[in-house]
């Protein structure tokens, strides 16, 4: 008699431990298998490959799990966190009570959100804090100065700080925290605020690093000291801008941008314009 | 040390950044041509000269960034593959970063290479979940594609480490001055296409002023990057507590 126990109980609980082994497996193989077909799916699979067996011990519930983590994911792999710890949540809560937990809700949250979480991670993780790592390591680098590499390792750390912040809260939280997070006004805040941000440093990054200056004179008349004065450095302005009207309204894969400024650069050069 | 050893050890580098073992990590900090130029020139006996070098490589890759990992151009390929080169050679930094920039290039070729074999472990893993084997999955998404990378991405950047000095070099000196200054110019060009990608990615036309506000606080008021990024910081929170305070007030009429 008092061995009868239903399912709910019988399901095992998931430790920190189990929740670190998934973030380090994620974390280490994220964009290994990255590939054409589901991204970075296979890797998000194997990285909760374990919980799943540990929460799951019919085979057919294990291999239906399995199946579903298969799917196409693509994420910014820190950020990401946000959705690593909402499924395992999930997927614990599954377990115990399939009935209130259905398949379709995790797979539905993961491919929802993967868009707006990547975003997040992209442009104010790494468009914005990685852009101005970069540029101060390569600066000091350029300098001869080592401590470059402490700069380049402390993005690093940021970037794991984030990862075990995030899959943290959004497991202990389940699975509303996630929307309440990405929905807040705060968050709102955040984004909009960094949006604003990154567009004033890509122009100031635009002032200091892009280098564009004319050799061409009329008689005595340096062309470039009579542009300077009307409007310093106008070049490397024009340039982003033309750069970004090919990018934006004219759909030109990078691939070719990055051709045609080599092109047009060395043609330049023959004509002695730049 | 021998030319082995450096080839052997820039593979490795290749290798470990675009196998992305271990993501940010390889992607970010084995992948920059600081890091790169460093233990090139430290193998080489000249340590500053490398780290000279790769910041300079490194400070034309900066702006590229690899929204949905889509890499248009490669600064690790580049680092891997000019630095020892260049440092062999006695080459100047600035030639050095222009010989980089066209070979930037091959890298997205090999990236995307990899995400088509990749794909065969899709269907591997699919028949390991069908029978729930997890190992089998996270092999699939390790060991295998990490293996596969060897002959990818280790193999080309060792032959032309092992071949390349020669042939570069003798590339170089026959190139016309408009080919190598072009290249030059080329490098100066190339960060405004990473800054124009991060705009198309936020998307918004209307925040387009703040562009221009940061490009004229700099070269127009000659402040230091830190300074502006402050000036930027402030900027962003008026434009933040604005919108709320509007926000409010429309919302309070009501």
């Amino acid at each position: 008699m008092s061995k009868e126990v239903t399912t709910a109980d019988t399901a095992p609980a998931l430790t920190k431990k189990d929740l670190n082994k998934a973030m380090f497996r994620w974390y280490m193989s994220a964009e290994m298998p990255l590939n054409f077909e589901n991204m970075q799916g296979i890797a998000f699979c194997g990285s909760i490959a374990p919980i799943l067996k540990k929460l799951y011990t019919k085979k057919e519930d294990l291999a239906e799990a399995l199946k579903r983590h298969l799917l196409l994911y693509n994420c910014n792999v820190t950020a990401g966190g946000l959705i690593l710890g909402t499924t395992i949540a999930m997927e614990e809560q599954r377990a115990k009570k399939p009935e209130v937990m259905p398949a379709e809700a995790i797979t539905g949250l993961k491919t929802g959100l993967m868009g707006p979480v990547a975003a997040l991670g992209d442009s104010f993780d790494w468009g914005i804090i990685g852009t101005l790592f970069k540029i101060a390591a390569a600066t000091l680098a350029a300098a001869g100065n080592p401590f470059a590499i402490a700069v380049l390792l402390a993005f690093v750390m940021y970037c794991i700080v984030e990862l075990v912040f995030f899959t943290n809260l959004t497991y202990k939280k389940g699975r509303s925290s996630i929307k309440t997070i990405m929905g807040s006004g705060l968050m709102q805040d955040v984004i909009s605020g960094a949006n604003v941000l990154a567009m004033f440093m890509m122009g100031a990054m635009t002032a200091s690093m892009v280098t564009l200056t004319t050799p061409l004179k009329i008689s005595s008349v340096v062309i470039q000291e009579k542009l300077d004065g009307i409007f310093p450095g106008v070049f490397p302005l024009a340039a982003l801008f033309l750069i970004y009207y090919l990018v934006r309204h004219k759909k030109i894969g990078t691939g070719k941008i990055v051709i045609g400024i080599i092109a047009v650069s060395i043609l330049c050069a023959l004509i002695g314009i730049f | 040390m021998s030319t082995v050893v450096i080839a052997v050890t820039m593979g490795i580098m290749y290798w470990w950044c675009r196998g992305m073992i271990f993501s940010y990590f390889g992607f970010l900090f084995i992948s920059s041509p600081v890091t790169v130029g460093l233990v090139a020139g430290l193998l080489m006996g000249h340590p500053m000269q490398g780290l000279i070098i790769g910041g300079g490589i490194a400070l034309v890759f900066a702006g590229i960034i690899a929204p949905g990992g889509n890499l248009p151009t490669d600064e690790c390929l580049a680092a891997t593959c000019v630095i020892p080169i260049a440092i062999g050679s006695g080459m100047s930094a600035t030639t050095a970063i222009a010989l980089a920039v066209p070979v930037g290039l091959l890298g997205s070729f090999v990236t995307n290479l990899r995400k088509v074999v990749n794909t065969y472990f899709v269907k591997k893993a699919n028949d390991y979940a069908k029978e729930g084997n997890a190992g089998g999955i996270w092999r699939c998404a390790t060991l295998f594609p990490v293996l596969l990378a060897i002959p990818l991405l280790f193999l080309p950047v060792f032959i032309i480490n092992m071949v390349g000095q020669d042939v570069v070099v003798n590339l170089m000196n026959a190139l016309p001055t408009f080919v190598t200054h072009g290249l030059e110019v080329a490098g100066g060009i190339l960060p405004a296409l990473g800054f124009a990608l991060i705009m198309n990615m936020i998307g918004k036309e209307k925040l387009i002023p703040y562009v221009f506000l940061g490009y004229i606080v700099i070269s127009v008021g000659g402040i230091n990057s830190l300074t502006a990024g402050i000036i930027g910081i402030c900027i962003a929170f008026i434009y933040v507590f604005q919108k709320r305070e509007i926000m409010e007030e429309v919302s309070s009429d009501e």
